[in-house]
């Protein structure tokens, strides 16, 4: 993430890793991080990552040298342009760096404008940490 | 409520435990979750993961032979 950072490309953690970042208690296998690349250009951010020691795993997919698997994600079904959702991100450290993380409304929508089978069970583990995280407050 | 770490979990349990429709084992899922760092989070991701054999690049072979 560092190294994106140097190459000046943007980017945000999205999708249920960055839900787990938030609590919600789920278990996902990769971390999606959107990047403000067009699709086309899928090869800049895959190259960066494989300078630093990772491995591409498919065109999208990088796997880093501890085994974590990183999914570069070019658009976002239900929700805003790259610009105006980063607006909304939260910063939290991660692996030792500070990064935009998308909070849980925008994931929700997303999910609600994909509605995959896992979509639902995703969408209620949410709502639930949402409902409980205000109380906590 | 100021920032907390896992270990703080009970405080966090105290302040849901009477929300209704979660039971007792969800109610200390949920405030695990809630207090831990991010950091911690993705670590108990992890872990969990790891102890099925479901970390890296073998979880997307698993995965896609389910």
């Amino acid at each position: 993430m560092g190294a994106l950072r140097a190459e000046k490309i943007r980017f945000q953690l999205i999708g249920m890793s960055a839900a787990v970042l938030q609590g919600v208690p789920v278990v996902t296998h990769d971390v999606d991080l959107w990047i403000d690349l067009p699709a086309r250009q899928y090869m800049r951010a895959v190259n960066i990552a494989v300078r630093e020691s990772a491995t591409m795993v498919r065109n999208t997919v990088i796997e880093l040298s501890d085994g974590m698997l990183v999914n570069f994600i070019y658009a976002v079904t239900g929700l805003g342009s790259f610009a105006t959702e980063l607006k909304k991100a939260q910063k939290m450290k991660f692996h030792g760096c500070e990064i935009p993380v998308m909070p849980l409304e925008s994931i929700r929508r997303s999910k609600a404008a994909l509605m995959r089978d896992k979509d639902p069970a995703h969408i209620h583990a949410i709502d639930q940490t949402l409902r409980l995280r205000n109380k906590t407050k | 409520m100021k920032a907390t770490s896992l270990k703080d979990w009970r405080k966090v349990y105290g302040r849901i435990k009477h929300t209704r429709g979660l039971d007792e084992h969800e109610k200390i899922l949920y405030a695990r979750s809630l207090a831990a760092t991010p950091d911690e989070r993705w670590q108990m991701n992890e872990t969990f993961l790891r102890s099925f054999g479901l970390w890296g690049r073998s979880a997307l072979k698993k995965f896609a032979s389910s």
